[in-house]
């Protein structure tokens, strides 16, 4: 286990948040911790709270109870104690369109204090880190979507944080700056940065991080590398059926055999089974539907990942 | 048709659901309506004089009695020439004087207003009637001491005098309708408020024709199976309507809450009608050249407050000055709002001003022309 | 603090970028002043045209002219032309070359006027003067003759008599001048002030829609306290309404010729009344949940407040319920401010306006920054 027992090497200390919008309530007892140096994922689907936590680490909402502490200080709603250790990249565009990229860094770095030869020298370098150098005079609003969610990146990297904070950072933009944002993000954290990504991409997830928490509902389930938590599900294998009708039905049926741990209905026709050992249940999961009026019309055998952790702790896939 | 009718029905309905547009549209109208009417403090313009006057005599009730017999004088009673001073200054009053007494002499001084011309006539008027009551005492000493009489056999002298002699005849002739002062003020500036809202509820119009074009409507629409003509023709008829609408609310709200005369109802109509031609050719034509909303409303504010100033509706084309005039018919605002002076003031009917409605009609044509040329430019 | 000038600057430089504000705090209320300020220089301000017809009878002739006109003339509130005869003068009234005409005849005077009731009143009031002088002297001459005198007194000595006799009433010195706002000033200081209630907006009320592009949630993130933002945007308003203040007044003085008073003064009075809107819309920010609803909010205010404050036309005369209205308004005191000021009193002629303006910038403004600190901490 990476985690440290220093307090100085403990990047981000998250302890029992809670947050509650009227009776609904957004983030339930929370814990984690982030190691110096270590790019921690936040995986979950839409919802489940990612948002509210990182609000909380960032002092931009007061919590309910429970603690954050970036290197030891401990970061309070409304103080700007501890927030220079903090790099935040909402996840929504946070960029004055009517500025160039250049202007929007220069009016960030000085919410930092960053100002002068030292301001410009730190722009062209994290201009050159989101390659965005050579348009950085251009107004923003010119810029294609992927360039302005690395201007917003960038933004977020100026002042040199030590924790830098991701929240959905490749939401809705074309595969190629998706990938140049990963790439960018897999070197700061080779570089030493430490860096907490949220996402509920399960690829990104397992591309970038060293160590993951997956959350649903408001609530951490679980958390460790991707190999701790693939061996929480052990030889547990998913199989997605495509059937050609009634999936509730069927994952009802499929749900009686032994064997199969879970069946859930994704959608009309989908259902994602969590079977031990798929490749000797297959034939047994096929013959369910024998003499009933559904069809299975494809399968697909999984091999153990964060896919079938999450199916396995949430009881639903995570998908988009 | 029917495109046309549910393009406008939409238009009307998003109007409806807008409060903003509401409130441009009632209240900001009647509201300076109201306000009007209650700065000018009543049915007639008065010149308005004060009076510092705490002990009268016979002679200054004379000047008194002069005063407020001359036209369109109010005086109002001011307790020292410090508060009269005041007054002045902030310009509650036109003018006014400060009756002192010394050694026997009664003194009428006159202030004013180094900047405020109005009462200037009054204080004319104020130095003849001191004068003529001067006059009737010199009278009296001139007989009594020329005759060797004393005063009271030379006042009766004079009194039988009055009757013997014939007295000059004064008689005044007003020429070309004059003395055409506006039976109500307040109805001749709602006439201004009239023309320049049906412009400016119109200029803001235009944010829905921009609106069409950004939200994608008028795209959508044109994949249907309808021209470009219907859309163009279903925008503007929203328009006028819009621009009639406003028109309707300021008339009859200004009836039937500060009972204003509006004079002929034909004439008025004919004239917001063509008033609303010039406001949807405006707003077509806004609608195709602006970009944002905010340009919208910049133009409307500052495009619409000045041709309206220019055109005679915060200050009525009639005492404009003489060289300033002419250029007021360069806005269409100038023609209704001359139009309406004489419908209002002189009681005409739409007889007497149809030519100003046909500039109207014709300026709106011409504005709607070039706008539909620009816009099936763009679509094309 | 660096932080707050630093977003202060931010935000003004973006305003000035974007012309919005510029529009909205300049242009327009310049256009409007300099229209209205032309067309308000009524005919009042000239010398009245009067003509007068010769012939008729000498006495009359000549006791209008010397009697009535020329105290007039030399008063310089008329000038005087003369006409051969009636039909010119006739023609000159309607054609508007003069506002009226007095024509002598042998046994009386007629005006004949057009509709410009300055210069009509005056030709009336001078003929009738006229005729007083003339009664008199007749009245004199007959009650001499009725007291038994022969009637051998001329009517020149009669009138020179009736001059040197002494009368117990006098006019004082005429033409005594209050000094006072005058109407391009009024207008100016009017529009300036409707205009200033506009401007601000452009301020405090971008937290609004910052808070919807997230840029807001962005720069809360930085080592910077709510307050600190919060003081920032309300001094982006603050110094946007103090820049068109000044320019406005400015231009208006240096284009239009405005007088506007003791510059001290007048610095305060501006300072507080921008301090009053900057106060609304604060209130507004505070108050309102979208930014769609806090312009709307803020155009209500700036219209009512205007309207019944006198921006577009005085209210000086206003009675009832609006002279109470008018006195509820930031617009009012601006103004009575100027009034004070106007004329060459000292800056602190100008205290009590800017004491009620202050009040007023209280009174909504530390419930609109309690309010308004909403907006800053989600």
């Amino acid at each position: 286990m990476p985690i440290a027992t220093d307090v100085l090497d403990i990047a981000l200390r998250v302890e029992g948040l809670k947050k509650s919008f009227g009776a609904n309530v957004a983030v339930d007892d929370v814990w984690f911790r982030i190691a110096k140096g270590e790019t921690f994922g936040l995986l979950g689907p839409n919802g489940a709270g990612k948002t509210t936590t990182i609000s909380m680490i960032c002092g931009l909402i007061a919590a309910d109870a429970g603690t954050v502490d970036v290197y030891g200080t401990r970061i309070a709603a409304g103080s700007p104690r501890g927030r220079r250790l903090i790099g935040y990249v909402p996840q929504e565009l946070a960029i004055y369109p009517d500025l160039s990229g250049r202007d929007n860094l220069r009016f960030f770095g000085r919410l930092y204090g960053l100002r002068g030869a030292e301001a410009e020298r730190r722009i062209d370098e994290v201009l050159d880190v989101v390659a965005l150098r050579d348009r950085a005079g251009d107004r923003s609003e010119e810029y294609s979507g992927g360039m302005k969610r690395r201007l917003n990146i960038a933004a977020g990297m100026l002042h040199e944080p030590r924790l830098l904070i991701l929240d959905e950072p490749t939401v809705g933009i074309d595969p190629q700056s998706r990938n140049a944002i990963l790439d960018a993000v897999a070197a700061l954290g080779d570089a030493g940065l430490s860096v907490l990504y949220t996402t509920h991409y399960m690829e990104e997830a397992e591309r970038l991080c060293d160590r993951l928490a997956i959350m649903d509902g408001g609530k951490i389930k679980a958390t460790g590398t991707r190999r701790e938590l693939v061996s929480m599900v052990g030889k547990h294998d998913v199989v997605n059926l495509t059937v050609s009708r009634a999936a509730r039905a069927a994952a009802e049926g499929l749900r009686a055999l032994p064997g199969v741990r879970s069946a859930t209905a994704q959608d009309d026709r989908t259902v994602s089974v969590l079977a031990d050992g798929a490749a000797a249940l297959l034939p047994d999961i096929i013959g369910t539907f024998a003499g009933t009026p559904i069809h299975v019309q494809g399968v697909e055998v999984l091999e153990p990942s964060l896919d079938a952790v999450f199916l396995h702790l949430t009881g639903t896939a995570l998908r988009d | 048709m029917n495109v046309v009718v549910a393009i406008v029905v939409a238009n009307l309905r998003r109007l409806r659901n807008d409060r903003t547009s509401l409130f441009f549209l009632v209240i900001v109208p009647l509201l300076i309506v109201y306000a009007l009417g209650a700065a000018i403090g009543g049915a007639t313009q008065s010149t308005l004089i004060g009076v510092v006057d705490p002990q009268p005599t016979s002679a200054t009730k004379e000047v008194r009695t002069a005063l407020a017999g001359a036209a369109d004088v109010r005086l109002v009673q001011v307790s020292d020439a410090g508060a009269l001073r005041d007054a002045l200054a902030r310009r509650e009053l036109d003018g006014g004087y400060v009756v002192t007494r010394r050694d026997g002499i009664t003194t009428f001084g006159w202030m004013a207003s180094a900047t405020s011309p109005e009462g200037f006539h009054v204080a004319q008027v104020m130095a003849a009637a001191v004068t003529r009551e001067g006059l009737r005492q010199r009278a009296v000493e001139v007989v009594a001491t020329g005759r060797g009489t004393d005063r009271v056999s030379a006042a009766a002298a004079l009194e039988r005098a009055n009757a013997e002699v014939t007295r000059t005849r004064v008689r005044v002739t007003a020429l070309q309708g004059a003395g055409d002062e506006p039976k109500s003020v307040t109805a001749v500036l709602a006439g201004g408020q009239l023309t320049l809202f049906i412009f400016l509820a119109s200029l803001f119009g235009a944010s829905n024709v921009l609106q069409a074009r950004q939200f994608g409507v008028t795209r959508r629409m044109r994949a249907g199976p309808v021209t470009d003509g219907l859309i163009i023709t279903g925008e503007a008829v929203s328009r006028f309507i819009t621009a009639a609408l406003q028109a309707l609310i300021i008339v009859g709200g200004t009836v039937a809450l500060f009972h204003v005369d509006w004079g002929s109802p034909a004439a008025v109509a004919a004239l917001s009608a063509g008033m609303a031609l010039v406001g949807t050719g405006a707003a077509m034509l806004l609608g195709v050249v602006a970009r944002t909303e905010q340009q919208i409303g910049g133009v409307a504010m500052g495009v619409g407050l000045v041709m309206a100033a220019l055109g005679g509706s915060m200050q009525p084309l009639h005492y404009f000055p003489d060289a300033i005039r002419p250029f007021a018919f360069i806005t269409p605002h100038a023609w209704m709002n001359d139009a309406l002076w004489d419908v209002q003031v002189n009681g005409a009917g739409l007889g007497a001003v149809w030519g100003n409605v046909v500039v109207l009609g014709a300026a709106g044509t011409v504005l709607l022309a070039v706008a539909v040329l620009a816009m099936r430019r763009r679509m094309g | 603090m660096r932080v707050i000038l630093d977003i202060l600057w931010h935000d003004v430089r973006a305003r000035m970028r974007d012309r919005s504000a510029i529009i909205v705090g300049f242009v327009a209320p310049v256009a409007l002043i300099a229209v209205l300020s032309l067309i308000i220089s009524g005919p009042d301000t000239e010398k009245q045209p009067i003509g007068v017809v010769a012939g008729g009878s000498p006495t009359l002739q000549q006791a209008l002219r010397r009697g009535a006109l020329d105290p007039m003339v030399r008063e310089g509130v008329i000038t005087v032309h003369d006409y051969p005869n009636a039909g010119a003068a006739r023609k000159a009234v309607i054609d508007g070359d003069v506002d009226a005409a007095v024509l002598v005849g042998d046994d009386g005077l007629d005006v004949i006027h057009g509709d410009a009731p300055v210069g009509s009143a005056m030709a009336i009031t001078a003929a009738r003067a006229t005729g007083d002088l003339v009664d008199t002297v007749g009245r004199v001459i007959t009650a001499e003759r009725i007291l038994g005198a022969s009637s051998d007194a001329g009517v020149a000595a009669v009138a020179g008599r009736l001059q040197r006799a002494p009368s117990t009433v006098a006019l004082g010195d005429v033409g005594q001048k209050v000094a006072g706002i005058d109407a391009k000033t009024q207008v100016a200081s009017g529009l300036a002030t409707f205009f200033l209630f506009f401007t601000v907006q452009f301020g405090v009320l971008s937290l609004l829609y910052e808070r919807r592009t997230g840029t807001l949630a962005r720069v809360l993130a930085a080592p910077v306290a709510p307050w600190q933002v919060l003081a920032a945007k309300v001094g982006v308003s603050f110094v946007l309404g103090l820049l068109s203040m000044t320019a406005l007044i400015l231009t208006s003085r240096l284009v239009l010729g405005t007088h506007w008073g003791n510059p001290v003064g007048v610095a305060l009075l501006v300072l507080c009344g921008v301090l009053a809107a900057t106060s609304t819309v604060a209130l507004v920010a505070g108050v309102a949940r979208t930014p769609e609803a806090a312009g709307f909010a803020q155009s209500m205010v700036a219209l009512v407040l205007g309207i019944l404050g006198g921006s577009f036309f005085s209210m000086a005369r206003a009675g009832g319920a609006s002279a109470v209205f008018t006195r509820l308004t930031p617009h009012h005191w601006f103004g009575e401010g100027l009034v004070r000021l106007t004329g060459g009193a000292s800056w602190t002629a100008a205290l009590l306006p800017c004491l009620v303006l202050l009040a007023f910038a209280a009174v909504v403004g530390v419930p609109g920054a309690f309010l308004a600190r909403r907006a800053v901490r989600p």
